[in-house]
């Protein structure tokens, strides 16, 4: 039996995503320099670190929780990288004791420090049953504290060429951030599709008591994902860190609001058992393509933010669409 | 046959009576298990469930009107951005 094409329920999943191509299209038409390989570049290289923070809360989303530590948590990972991979003759070093160590090893550090943030996150939420609004909240707080007093409140720099480089190289025409992006995605998706762990997520976000029943950990299962999204996080703020060449206690502020919005743009569903890492990509591609075209139009900040905050709304919208449609 | 299926008829009524009190019991103590349970909730969990009845037809209309809004917010961004107004 042929499916014949609903162009309504076509447009209707896809909104988002034709509204943005449009304004891609219009953008490129309208201004020069839009579609160029260096546009596409600085759009590959904004887009890996947040697509990996958007697959770390992810996990989090698709159980029904939610990890409003994210923002916090990429900021203290890029001001730990910073301490650990400043340059040995720079004046003003956090650590001046700290020897010369190479960054696989310090991105290794910053990644176990940060999951155990996450599993604190996952024992809260799944043994003492804290909402994770709430508990995420909280730890977003307490996470810019402890920034606050490791860094004094100083911005870092003076950073080793070779963490630099982990940024601004590439191999050959890919730069290296989204060899990072491509790889951390592949892991996810293979995670999600092929594991048992993926099975039990999507299992716990459909419905928790019937999960427990059939026999699912749940606590440990959430307790993984948390601590999986706090290494994601890790390996995003070192990457940010790379890239933007210092660190502060301002890095990553609000990161985990776009990466949440991004997810649910992507398909990731607010009522939790759903959401595709592909559809996570085109999440956080619709908005930094949203970024990019109000950018080369001109157009005020003020005026991206309310249209990113209109995408939310629509894309919130579209999904309790769904699931009022399957009702 | 037909007086034969009639006369089963009350039988089955009965047996399905005589059921219903234990179904009931069995049902009652899952939902008393599952409230005992402390369920792990969220800010997000059942929000679509807690929503008042709306029908998806009004969702379709609010959809839209964010849509127009999002084109009119880029719309006039671009017209300021040129000094147009």
């Amino acid at each position: 039996m042929e499916k014949s094409f609903n162009a309504k329920k076509f447009i209707s999943n896809n909104a988002i995503i034709i509204l943005i191509v449009l304004l891609a299209v219009l953008t490129g038409f309208t201004t020069k320099n839009f579609f160029t390989i260096t546009n596409f570049k600085n759009l590959v290289v904004n887009v890996s670190p947040r697509f990996i923070i958007a697959c770390g809360v992810s996990g989090c989303l698709i159980t029904k929780g939610t990890d409003l530590s994210a923002g916090r948590a990429v900021g203290l990972a890029a001001c730990l990288s910073a301490m650990l991979l400043q340059s040995l003759d720079y004046a003003a070093r956090m650590l001046p004791w700290m020897p010369n160590i190479p960054w696989p090893l310090a991105l290794v550090i910053v990644m176990v420090i940060m999951g155990c943030f996450g599993a604190v996150n996952g024992v809260v939420i799944s043994v003492l049953k804290v909402p994770p609004f709430i508990a995420t909240l909280g730890m977003q707080t307490i996470i810019y504290g402890l920034c606050s007093l490791i860094t004094n409140n100083q911005p870092m720099g003076g950073y080793k060429k070779s963490y630099l480089t982990v940024a601004s190289g590439s191999l050959g025409p890919i730069p290296y951030l989204m060899i990072f992006a491509v790889v951390v995605g592949v892991y996810f998706w293979f995670l999600y599709n092929k594991t048992r762990h993926g099975k039990y997520m999507y299992a716990i976000g459909g419905n928790e008591n019937a999960a427990q029943v059939a026999g699912v950990n749940v606590r440990a299962s959430l307790i993984r994902i948390y601590i999986l999204a706090g290494c994601m996080y890790a390996l995003a703020g070192f990457l940010v860190g790379a890239k933007a060449g210092g660190a502060s206690t301002a890095t990553g502020n609000g990161y985990e609001l776009e990466a949440i919005a991004a997810c649910t743009i992507g398909g990731v569903s607010a009522n939790g058992g759903v959401g595709r890492v592909g559809g996570i990509l085109i999440g956080v591609l619709v908005f930094e393509i949203l970024k990019i075209c109000l950018q080369f139009l001109g157009v005020d900040p003020a005026y991206t933010y309310i249209a990113q905050g209109l995408v939310i709304v629509i894309a919130v919208a579209l999904d309790l669409r769904k699931y009022l449609q399957k009702k | 046959m037909t007086e034969k299926t009639e006369s089963l008829m009350p039988q089955q009524d009965k047996t399905e009576v005589l059921a219903q009190p234990e179904t009931d019991v069995s049902n009652a103590d899952l939902d008393s298990e599952q409230e005992s349970k402390p369920t792990r909730s969220s800010a997000f969990e059942g929000i679509y469930e807690r929503l008042p009845d709306i029908s998806v037809r009004s969702v379709d209309r609010f959809i839209a009107v964010c849509a127009i809004a999002f084109i009119m917010v880029i719309v006039v961004g671009i017209l300021k951005a040129n000094k147009i107004f």
